[in-house]
């Protein structure tokens, strides 16, 4: 029966959306061996709904529908980005750091894939409709930007047996990743169209390969700290303030990696008459990369993570109060990610049983609305289900991503 | 419970993991594709056009339709002087003063051809000796009718001593161009005939040696590849007939319709550049045209005549071709309904007596350095004319490969064009497969409208204007198939009226296309 709950558990861990849960602390006493399967899915966008997203997720016809009404939406930060880990973490409070009892060892593993991108909207409704809506006018791509990263870490570091806050020094596996970035660009139509100006300047790189999924091209390191303050009130109950920095590191990609230097100042008006009735037979041998003065070269490049930090007031299980207020803050450092806040309630009727709801905005969307369920068995076995984007989950029209998150622990 | 889970997690994964139907929208692109200006330079190099006297233009023709030179009437073959020298007695002490001379003439094999001198373009001597002597001896050759730059070519040999079974061998390769040989042999009456001196001594200081009459000097001497510059002497009789055809690959392009010419003055000259008498005769003179599959065969006062040319006057460095001006124009002639065939091609056919009368100079013809007897055409077209449906056609190869990620849906393609030429202009794009048969015509919205023209100053205003090809769904399905597309232009002027077009008559235009094209990712 246990077996076929981990495996159902990492199954749908491996696969399912989901997002971070709702972090609820439990108790200030874990003396207990834990295992705990987490799986924090999310994409999301400010600008992009489902009905869009989908087409690129599942396939099928963008129609002009589904393009006017995205590109109607458009604005300064056009961003859409996903977060999708998979992730054991080992406690072990037998095995102790500094020859102290309360600090334990833990042991994590996490497959991560991240993405994010942020579109100017001439270059979203360039893409979309081509070039031919816009003759006469210049379409500025400044700051359009995309990158994609999928690593793996191998964590190990020590926990607080009091307050489950660690510390942990992870080597990072890179598996593939790609970033692109534009400074100045834009492309003029002219009205004649006579010529076509392209200004593109820019940089990016690109991993050897993009497969296979366990593909290894690069190693690093990263520094990952969970810290859990509690503020005994005086007339209120306990306070949990969660504090987290993760990803602080970096990874070295190896020396076939694809660098580019982009700096692009063309202007393209067809071939000349004359030189198609010379005859000229190398005339149509264009070296895209030489015309648009793209400097390539293989070489190592040091990739700096997306560093996530995280300010948050938990439920707390410990104490008797039923209803309690959550709320946080959660920043990428990323161009493409707005703060992330979230306010909401938390409500545990039973002893073994929680529901939680939260209002957010920011991160790669706007305003979401989620919800999250949790689920004790004999105080060994414990599950979490729920998303912090209802409406996305429902909605292709109004929804602007998915996300559900799933987590258990198992006391050993 | 869990097993529900389990179907949920597995839907999911199907969910993700396999896209139905590719990711795919449909955007519209505009690009540029050609852009400049075509001019009659672009149709007619510079050189054959000219402004006439009435301030239009007129196509000038000053070509040899057909000619030969020097190496068709005289080839030089390749030729070896080998000779070996021996003492008449069964020995002979060779002492450091010993000389033996020889005297020689080494006749080509020409034929009918007696040539008395030569003056070489282009050739090469090699000359081989063999010493069985037991001594050093040094062997000179004087060749005192060979001339290098006017002064007579001789070699020395300095030879180590040899044997009969090891003799001593030396060679020395040289360039003969400019060498200028009298033919006249060491008497100066023969043909044909290179003469020559060779001397034999003894080389050493002050050491004798015996030789036997087993012993000897043996040398090659070989003239080969030698093209002649100038030539005299007599160069036979020959009688030369042939018909030719002369492609006139720019007219290919017309395939349809016609011109209605105004005037033309042409002169057919025979120019005779060699110092010998000749009798020509031009027997056919057809133009053909392979669209219409129709001749019209040229009549003029010279035609089916024999004619005797002339020598050329003057000498070796001041030669005069002489000639002969057959003059055609619209009124002797049937010049005009010639050319308004629009012909592809020409057929010639003609005589050619070279020496009818045998060697009458007593061997005193001469070819001359670049001279060259030819059939030479010398005509000027004012370009005016009338044009009713005349088409220009070019056909180039095409090929299109269906790309799964960019897909064609609907194209259109604009030309934009500014016309100062007093021609309307209808276009067409026939798509052609592999056999060459149409299985789609695209035509233009539009005309190319004709300029404004002034027949007071035969200038033409242009005019603006837009012609688009609209290539809907269906015809790019059928690009796949497409081996070679036509493109048709239709030439007409005003009410079939007569223009008058000038040098610097453009239309200036550019061609982009708006794409509507669908990416399936």
């Amino acid at each position: 029966m246990k077996g076929a709950i981990v495996y159902i558990t990492l199954a749908f861990a491996s696969i399912s959306y989901g997002q971070e849960p709702t972090y609820i602390f439990e108790d200030t006493v874990n003396s207990d061996n834990l295992l705990k399967l987490s799986s924090y899915n999310t994409y999301s966008s400010n600008r992009f709904n489902n009905d869009l997203i989908d087409k690129f997720l599942f396939g099928g016809e963008i129609t002009t529908e589904i393009k006017d009404k995205a590109s109607s939406k458009l604005g300064k930060l056009n961003a859409i980005g996903g977060e999708f880990e998979q992730r054991i973490d080992s406690y072990t409070p037998s095995i102790n750091m500094f020859n102290k009892e309360r600090y334990g060892l833990k042991l994590s593993f996490s497959d991560n894939h991240y993405f994010s991108a942020n579109f100017s909207t001439d270059l979203f409704n360039t893409a979309m409709y081509g070039n031919s809506p816009y003759i006469g006018e210049t379409q500025d791509f400044t700051f359009s930007h995309a990158q994609y990263l999928h690593y793996q870490k191998f964590s190990v570091g020590f926990y607080d047996e009091s307050n489950l806050s660690s510390i942990q020094l992870s080597y990072v596996a890179g598996s593939k990743g790609l970033e692109f970035g534009l400074s100045e660009s834009s492309l003029l139509s002219r009205s004649t169209l006579d010529t076509i100006d392209v200004d593109l300047t820019g940089a990016g790189f690109m991993t050897d390969t993009l497969g296979p999924y366990w593909a290894f091209q690069g190693g690093g390191f990263s520094f990952d700290l969970d810290y859990n303050f509690i503020f005994e009130g005086k007339v209120k109950s306990r306070q949990i303030i969660n504090f987290k920095i993760n990803n602080l590191g970096v990874i070295f990609w190896n020396k076939r990696t694809d660098n580019y230097i982009i700096n692009t100042h063309e202007k393209y008006s067809g071939f000349e008459v004359s030189q198609l009735l010379s005859g000229d037979s190398t005339l149509f041998d264009i070296d895209v990369q030489d015309t648009l003065n793209i400097f390539h070269e293989k070489r190592n490049y040091i990739d700096v993570l997306p560093i996530e930090l995280v300010v948050q007031k938990l439920a707390d299980n410990g104490i008797d109060q039923k209803l309690q207020a959550i709320f946080g803050f959660k920043t990428i450092l990323v161009p493409d990610y707005f703060p992330y806040l979230y306010a909401g309630a938390y409500y545990r009727p039973i002893e073994n049983f929680s529901v939680s709801t939260r209002l957010s905005y920011g991160g790669f969307a706007g305003v979401r609305w989620g919800m999250n369920i949790n689920y004790w068995l004999k105080e060994k076995l414990y599950f979490s289900l729920g998303s912090f984007d209802l409406i996305g989950l429902a909605s292709k029209k109004i929804g602007y991503g998915r996300g559900l998150n799933f987590s258990m622990y198992y006391k050993i | 419970m869990y097993k529900r889970l389990f179907i949920l997690s597995c839907a999911i994964v199907l969910l993700l993991g396999c896209k139905k139907e590719p990711t795919s929208w449909s955007s519209n692109w505009s690009v540029p594709l050609v852009h400049g200006s075509l001019s009659l330079d672009d149709l007619i190099p510079a050189e054959y056009q000219t402004t006439n006297s009435d301030n239009y233009l007129s196509i000038v023709y000053s070509e040899p339709v057909y000619s030969f030179t020097i190496d068709t009437l005289v080839q030089l073959p390749d030729t070896t002087i080998f000779r070996k020298t021996a003492v008449a007695v069964p020995s002979l002490t060779v002492n450091p003063d010993f000389i033996y001379g020889d005297n020689y003439d080494q006749a080509y094999t020409l034929d009918q051809i007696e040539l008395k001198r030569v003056i070489v373009k282009e050739g090469e001597v090699e000359m081989t000796i063999r010493n069985t002597w037991p001594g050093k001896t040094h062997m000179t050759f004087d060749f005192p009718k060979i001339l290098d730059m006017g002064i007579p070519f001789n070699r020395i040999f300095y030879l180590e001593a040899g044997s009969i079974s090891s003799p001593y061998e030396a060679t020395e390769l040289i360039q003969m161009n400019g060498f200028d040989l009298d033919l006249t042999g060491v008497s100066g009456n023969l043909n044909n005939t290179i003469s020559g001196t060779i001397t034999v001594g003894s080389n050493e200081v002050s050491a004798s040696y015996d030789i036997t009459n087993q012993d000897s000097i043996e040398y090659d001497i070989t003239f080969r590849n030698l093209v002649p510059d100038y030539a005299k002497g007599y160069f036979g009789s020959y009688f030369l007939t042939d018909t030719i055809g002369i492609s006139l690959d720019f007219m290919d392009k017309i395939s349809g319709g016609s011109v209605d010419l105004d005037s033309l003055d042409m002169n057919i000259v025979l120019r005779n550049g060699f110092n010998l008498i000749a009798q020509s005769k031009i027997t056919l003179l057809e133009g053909v045209n392979s669209s219409t599959m129709t001749s019209v065969p040229l009549s003029f006062p010279d035609f089916n005549t024999d004619i005797n040319i002339n020598p050329a006057s003057g000498g070796l460095y001041d030669y005069v071709p002489s000639e002969y001006p057959m003059v055609i124009n619209n009124s002797n002639s049937n010049v005009l309904p010639f050319l308004e065939n629009l012909s592809d091609s020409i057929v010639l056919g003609y005589e050619l007596f070279v020496n009818p009368f045998g060697n009458i100079t007593s061997g005193s013809d001469e070819l001359f350095p670049g001279s060259s007897m030819e059939l030479f055409l010398d005509a000027e077209f004012p370009v005016s004319f009338a044009a009713n449906n005349m088409v220009l056609r070019d056909t180039f190869d095409f090929s299109f490969e269906e790309n799964s990620t960019v897909e064609g849906e609907t194209a259109s393609i604009a030309l934009n064009y500014s016309n100062g030429f007093p021609l309307t202009a209808n276009t067409s794009l026939y798509l052609l497969d592999e056999l060459g048969a149409v299985i789609h015509t695209i035509t233009a919205d539009s005309p190319i409208l004709s300029g404004v023209y002034d027949n007071v100053t035969f200038e033409t205003a242009p005019t603006s204007g837009m012609a688009i090809f609209t290539l809907d769904q269906s015809t790019i399905a059928l690009l796949a198939d497409v081996k070679e597309i036509a493109f048709d232009v239709t030439f007409s002027t005003e009410n079939s009226g007569n223009v008058k077009l000038q040098s610097s008559s453009t239309i200036d235009f550019n061609l982009n296309s708006d794409l509507q094209i669908k990416l399936n990712l």
